[in-house]
């Protein structure tokens, strides 16, 4: 009996200890890849920082959308966002102001001048 | 006279007899009440892991999409990360409830947060931490088929469980 509640406890234990590390690790790259854009909009034109998407979080898929606004990740349902200041963010052709980034692929960040001389961040896959 | 070597009857002796039924009277009762307080610590503790697992969503700011949905228009603050602890677990007993048949017991989390999160958003927090408070007793019990969606009330085999707004410090 007593053998029983302690196995039933460490389970719950234990998964809440693999979804507190999935969150976490899902929090960290949305920060990261917030941080990487911020530092690519204050370095000024031609500024650029790569980064190398992790193939998966824990073993679960996950998803990354960049906005005008912050980051969003999502990991098997759930969301969490990071915000960043309000700056233009676009694809390499600056045709989509939603870039998602995929697992597994590498991104670079740049800072670029658009056509009306403002300052834009493009994100685009490094091929 | 009787050859003792050869006595292969086996009578036990009555003193052994008194002393035996003596220790069944009293263990049985004992064993009960054990069984009684291992369930309860072991709601506890499955409540408190599920408040500690409540309080990290909260603290990541990692929530469900639909949630996550309605935070950003409702309550900004709670989609950036932010420190919540939980600090103390308390329950009180409220006896016997005859609805249930069973033995009502209010659970009270106390936890921390940052002092710059507003009334209305702490109690999305608290919500979120006594939600996974009720869950985690449910699946320790495997009682997710007698509750409803949002786990209100727990129940474990003698107990139901019920939670009060989270007291924040």
């Amino acid at each position: 009996m007593i053998t029983g509640s302690v196995i039933s406890i460490a389970e719950g234990r234990l998964t809440t200890a693999q979804e507190t590390a999935e969150s976490a690790e899902a929090r960290l790259l949305s920060e990261k890849i917030a941080n990487a854009i911020e530092v690519s909009y204050s370095g000024g034109e031609g500024h650029e920082i790569r980064i190398e998407m992790p193939s998966d979080i824990r073993g679960s898929h996950y998803k990354v959308k960049v906005n005008q606004s912050g980051v969003l990740v999502i990991i098997r349902g759930r969301c969490g966002y990071s915000f960043s200041y309000l700056k233009s963010i676009s694809n390499y052709d600056q045709d989509q102001y939603e870039v998602v980034m995929f697992p597994k692929r590498n991104y670079t960040i740049r800072n670029v001048k658009d056509d009306h001389n403002h300052h834009r961040v493009i994100i685009f896959e490094d091929l | 006279m009787q050859n003792l070597t050869n006595d292969l009857q086996g009578q036990l002796p009555i003193e052994f007899l008194i002393v035996v039924g003596i220790t069944v009277i009293l263990l049985f009762p004992l064993i009960m009440c054990l069984m009684d307080s291992n369930e309860l610590n072991q709601a506890m503790s499955a409540s408190r892991a599920g408040a500690l697992q409540g309080a990290l969503h909260d603290g990541l700011a990692i929530y469900p999409d639909d949630t996550y949905r309605d935070y950003i228009i409702k309550h900004p603050r709670l989609v950036n990360p932010s420190g919540v602890k939980i600090t103390k677990i308390d329950y009180s007993n409220q006896g016997f409830n005859p609805s249930y048949q069973k033995t009502k017991i209010q659970l009270r989390v106390h936890a921390s947060a940052p002092s710059g999160i507003d009334k209305s958003d702490r109690n999305c927090l608290g919500d979120r931490i006594n939600y996974y408070a009720r869950k985690k007793i449910c699946e320790s019990f495997r009682t997710q088929n007698l509750t409803n969606s949002v786990y209100n009330p727990a129940f474990s085999t003698h107990y139901v469980f019920t939670t009060v707004d989270v007291c924040w410090e």
